[in-house]
């Protein structure tokens, strides 16, 4: 398929939803200009815990909304804001993951860490941001559910959030929060052995 | 009374039970040593886990967030998509003709079938420059993925998927207006036909020649199908990296009557003796390039798959069809097709049944001859389509 064909496809998706639904509100711009304020600066703050870099954050948010348009989502729709999350973490993780394979994440952690810090720095802020490429690195290791479920519910949302947004039963976050749990746990252990 | 899961458990610790659950936990942990000790535990995976994630905590000492130019920028794309060019696919599937009826899941799935399915022949060994010579159908059940918003959502993952990882190399640009089919011909770079039954003389465009790669994701591809619910199909970690390569030459479009006009299309004038709207697509048969190990009749097997076919249907469907030079069209159940005999080659008839107003009864014919590929797309009787094929000069 071509890309143009791809990008057709959502062109014409666009057009065959709005034809088979009548949906006048998919492509209502001024219910996503509102849509678009209402959630960025959630999604931007989900990504920054992921990517570490507020720049790259902005980007990517910005693409799930474009995204979300491009299919003709509608977003009045109670469920829009699970698809944003769900979309936000996919490409987030997507994104970390590329960039730990890229950069032998865990290898360079500590040098880096020690880089950007540079001295004078307090030794405080260094293993902050060592800790932090270690978590990253672990997250990136994880399934991606499991890295999503972490994420989402460290950056505060409730089980009944964090179900909308991964399209599970509020019932089953708290199984699935412990198993996410006990495999960050498994994960940073084998990469950085047991230290307190 | 049986031990509690920890799933309870963990919800209890964060918060997140009624109080009634809560009030259930607590009467059972008075008297359960090991639900306390399992609920201890969690607890303190839980903070180790929650001291871990929180060290991610953006510092709080970031520049505000600029949503208003972040709007503006969202604004100027959005009017950047209006005026976006027709593609291929619109083209060769007619817009409003195929996508409404089928689908959106349907049409996903034509679409990764025609990116997978024109792959080397069996016995070749080596990277091939494959044409399309035939065109087969093959009636897929989309019932198995679900109900229709999650085929609808699944759809839209999977066209994202391929918008992503598909990269343009020549983009056709807006298609020109000719003025006869002498300069159709010349532009086009090989015999343009014309429908001799039609009266009306057509509105010619040509668009221009297209080629893109796509690298195949196979982790990502996995997770659609998942997502999809069928985890039990598993895309071959040999495909993982393989990149597909693919040149479309240029297609001439023959639009008699009155066609309604697409969004960034100025409404076309309606031709002299007027009738019902017809298109008609010509193309020199599109290329595709794979590489020598790349063994697709396994893709095209999870994709029959997911359409649901059975996995020994769908094994002896793709060891029947040369895939060196057969496109395959996913076509859903209760859509009508048949074989028929076009120019004296075999073609493919789909007809439409009407729905509603918005979609009345129509057809589309398509069929490959001395290696161009024709599709014919109109409204109403579908043995017209024959008709107006037959007359084709």
């Amino acid at each position: 398929m071509s890309a143009d064909g791809a990008e057709g496809l959502g062109y014409t998706m666009s057009d065959a939803r709005k034809l088979l639904e009548g949906s006048r509100r998919a492509h209502n711009d001024n219910a996503y200009d509102e849509a678009f304020s209402a959630f960025y600066g959630r999604i931007v703050a989900v990504l920054v815990r992921l990517l570490d870099n507020r720049a790259r954050a902005e980007e990517v948010a910005s693409e799930v909304f474009w995204r979300a348009y491009r299919d003709s989502l509608d977003c009045t729709d109670a469920r829009f804001g699970g698809w944003l999350y769900r979309t936000a973490t996919n490409l987030g993780i997507q994104d970390l993951r590329a960039r730990v394979r890229r950069e032998r994440y865990e290898l360079a952690a500590g040098e880096q860490a020690h880089r950007s810090a540079g001295s004078g720095t307090p030794l405080d802020d260094v293993l902050r941001a060592e800790q932090r490429v270690r978590v990253r690195t672990v997250l990136a290791s994880l399934r991606r559910w499991q890295a999503q479920i972490l994420i989402l519910r460290s950056s505060g949302l409730s089980y009944a959030e964090v179900a909308k947004a991964l399209d599970i039963k509020t019932s089953s976050v708290g199984t699935m929060v412990a198993r996410a749990e006990a495999e960050f746990q498994k994960q940073y252990l084998r990469f950085f052995g047991r230290e307190e | 009374m049986a031990c509690l899961t920890d799933g309870v458990l963990r919800a209890a610790l964060d918060g997140e039970l009624s109080r009634a659950e809560l009030a259930d936990v607590e009467e059972h942990g008075t008297s359960c040593a090991r639900c306390r000790e399992r609920c201890y535990e969690l607890a303190v995976e839980a903070e180790r886990v929650r001291t871990g994630l929180s060290s991610l905590a953006p510092p709080g000492r970031d520049r505000p967030l600029d949503t208003r130019a972040a709007i503006a920028q969202f604004r100027a794309r959005r009017a950047a998509l209006a005026n976006q060019p027709p593609s291929f696919v619109t083209a060769l599937f007619g817009r409003r003709w195929g996508l409404a009826t089928w689908g959106l899941a349907a049409a996903c799935l034509i679409v990764a079938l025609l990116t997978f399915a024109p792959a080397r022949s069996w016995a070749q060994r080596f990277a091939a420059m494959l044409r399309v010579q035939k065109i087969t159908a093959v009636p897929l059940d989309f019932e198995s993925l679900g109900n229709p918003s999650e085929r609808r959502r699944l759809g839209k993952t999977f066209a994202q998927m391929l918008s992503d990882d598909v990269v343009m190399t020549v983009k056709p640009g807006e298609p020109q207006a000719m003025a006869s089919r002498e300069q159709a011909t010349a532009a086009a770079g090989f015999n343009v036909m014309l429908l001799g039954s039609r009266q009306d003389s057509p509105r010619l465009k040509l668009l221009g020649e297209q080629s893109f790669h796509a690298t195949i994701d196979r982790d990502r591809l996995q997770s659609v199908i998942e997502e999809a619910g069928r985890s039990d199909l598993k895309v071959p970690d040999a495909l993982d990296g393989a990149t597909i390569a693919a040149y479309i030459p240029k297609i001439v479009i023959a639009e008699y009557g009155a066609c309604p006009h697409r969004r960034g299309e100025s409404p076309s004038e309606p031709s002299a003796g007027e009738g019902s709207c017809v298109e008609l697509l010509q193309a020199p048969s599109p290329t595709v390039t794979v590489p020598p190990e790349l063994d697709l009749s396994q893709l095209a097997e999870v994709a029959l798959q997911l359409g649901g076919m059975s996995a020994e249907a769908a094994r002896g469907f793709s060891q029947s069809v040369d895939w060196g030079s057969t496109v395959v069209l996913g076509i859903p159940m209760g859509v009508s097709y048949r074989t028929v005999e076009v120019q004296g080659v075999q073609g493919t008839l789909i007809e439409r049944a009407a729905r509603g107003e918005r979609a009345p009864r129509g057809y589309s014919l398509l069929w490959v001859k001395n290696g161009i590929v024709y599709a014919l797309f109109g409204g109403g009787d579908p043995a017209d389509a024959l008709t107006l094929a037959e007359s084709l000069n």
